[in-house]
């Protein structure tokens, strides 16, 4: 806080401090009568007028710490300065289209401070700007809380110092203290009586499968031992002796080849079963056919 | 109860299994379906033996036949004979219809006459006389497949002999030689009996 700023917010809260009669008619507007429009103070403002002056003095009026900021703003440091301004060029908020109308293109954002020396280099990213030194503060307590967790962390990192604790906990569970051996076995009962006592609820899906797998297999007999009761499917039409006498049957190849001209002595192989495996295939095909009943 | 329902799970499946196999695979109304799966043969056997008509199975044997064989065509190809070989190995020593087919029995034995061709080239000629032999007695009737066995069992013996006598063992050459040349003899007898037997049934069917 400047000398001149401290005194500027001094004048104006002892400015109801008691004054002489004098100042106070010459300072004080009078009305038409020539009586003070504002009465004396009383003792009790007189008093709290001190303290505010006192905490104004010492700064612990966070009212007053703000309003003097704004007032009169601290020169931030260079660090300060280049992280800030990086950060704020690189926030997606400041990208986003929706802030990329005439309220960004107005000629305080494009003004001579914001294209200065400190902007003309290579633009920083906010991973790459210079930590504050608050920044730095916090992670020299976050840092010391984590060499020694039983020590309570300082007020500024004490969230952190949380969510740190919670992570590595996670990552890296602690061993439970060795557990006396009687209380293991009764642990182990414990839950051992919980799985027993789900048991039940296992009993009816078993149940039920083993009755699915009986009535399948129930059917699967009927059907065997009446084909009559099937419906009219391929199989069925395969099963009667007409059909069965349509199909062609498996044979000899012989018939595929010149019997006036014998296999070479060697090589030929691949052509032969080229030439089997497409008589066949259509030997399948005709089969199938027969089975559906097209003729 | 636990102890109760899984035996009483496991009996239920079990009948289950028993049942569809049964229907599946045994069912003297369904000998052959084409319309059944590769996997239905193979995993229940039938239980009359037979499988009479052409199905899916076949076709399935007969397509990994062919496959084998374009496979052992790149190989030599690149001048890789072992590759060959290992891919014609796994044709006859894989899976294969059940019931004797004789397109299965067939193209089994073109393929052990060509693995003895290519494990004779070699040096290999017991080895290729095995195969010879397993392939005979696959194709057991007088046919071109037959026939071949036979002459590429006379390639064999021939070659057999030129290493021999490459080695100046002249008489054991010499007794590869004769055997190469009875193979030949006893292919050009199958061959003509093959042509005779087919101009008779061409005869047969002319009256």
């Amino acid at each position: 806080m400047t000398k001149r700023a401290q005194d500027e917010l001094l004048r104006l809260a002892l400015s109801d401090a008691p004054r002489s009669d004098a100042e106070a008619a010459a300072q004080s507007p009078s009305s038409d009568e020539g009586e003070p429009l504002d009465p004396p103070a009383t003792d009790e403002e007189i008093l709290q007028a001190r303290a505010l002056a006192e905490a104004l003095e010492h700064g612990d009026d966070l009212l007053a710490t703000a309003l003097l900021s704004a007032l009169a703003p601290p020169d931030l440091g260079a660090v300060d300065h280049d992280a800030l301004i990086a950060r704020a060029l690189s926030s997606p908020a400041l990208s986003s289209p929706a802030l990329s109308g005439p309220a960004l293109s107005s000629p305080a954002l494009s003004s001579p401070a914001l294209s200065g020396p400190a902007l003309s280099g290579p633009a920083l990213s906010s991973d790459e700007a210079q930590p504050t030194p608050a920044e730095q503060h916090a992670s020299e307590a976050l840092r010391a809380w984590l060499d020694d967790p039983a020590a309570p962390p300082d007020a500024s990192v004490a969230s952190a110092a949380e969510l740190a604790g919670i992570l590595r906990a996670a990552n890296h569970p602690a061993s439970l203290p060795e557990l006396p051996m009687l209380r293991n076995e009764a642990l182990i009962v414990r839950a051992l009586g919980r799985k027993r006592a789900a048991t039940p609820r296992r009993l009816v899906p078993v149940t039920m499968a083993a009755l699915s797998g009986l009535a399948a297999a129930a059917a699967a007999v009927a059907l065997f031992l009446n084909p009559a009761a099937d419906s009219p499917t391929a199989s069925h039409i395969l099963s009667g002796s007409g059909a069965q006498a349509a199909l062609i049957p498996s044979r000899s190849t012989s018939e595929l080849f010149d019997p006036a001209t014998p296999f070479p002595r060697e090589g030929g192989e691949s052509a032969r079963i080229d030439r089997i495996a497409t008589a066949r295939a259509a030997d399948l095909r005709a089969n199938r056919y027969a089975a559906w009943g097209v003729q | 109860m636990k102890r109760l329902a899984r035996p009483a799970a496991s009996a239920a499946l079990l009948a289950f299994a028993l049942a569809a196999c049964s229907l599946g695979a045994c069912s003297k109304e369904r000998p052959g379906d084409p319309t059944s799966g590769p996997a239905a043969g193979s995993t229940c056997a039938p239980c009359d033996g037979t499988r009479t008509v052409v199905d899916p199975t076949l076709l399935a044997f007969l397509s990994k036949a062919r496959a084998a064989h374009h496979r052992a065509d790149l190989a030599m190809e690149a001048a890789d004979a072992a590759s060959a070989i290992r891919a014609l190995d796994a044709l006859v020593a894989g899976a294969a219809p059940p019931g004797a087919l004789p397109e299965v029995a067939e193209v089994t034995a073109d393929t052990r006459a060509r693995l003895a061709d290519l494990r004779s080239a070699q040096g290999d000629f017991d080895a290729a006389q095995r195969d010879l032999d397993a392939g005979l007695a696959l194709a057991r009737e007088p046919s071109h497949f037959r026939g071949h066995l036979i002459e590429v069992r006379g390639l064999v013996e021939e070659r057999r002999a030129k290493a021999l006598a490459a080695q100046g063992n002249t008489e054991a050459a010499d007794r590869a030689r004769k055997a190469a040349v009875a193979a030949y003899e006893e292919a050009i007898t199958i061959q003509e009996k093959v042509i005779a037997d087919s101009l008779e049934a061409a005869g047969g069917k002319g009256r």
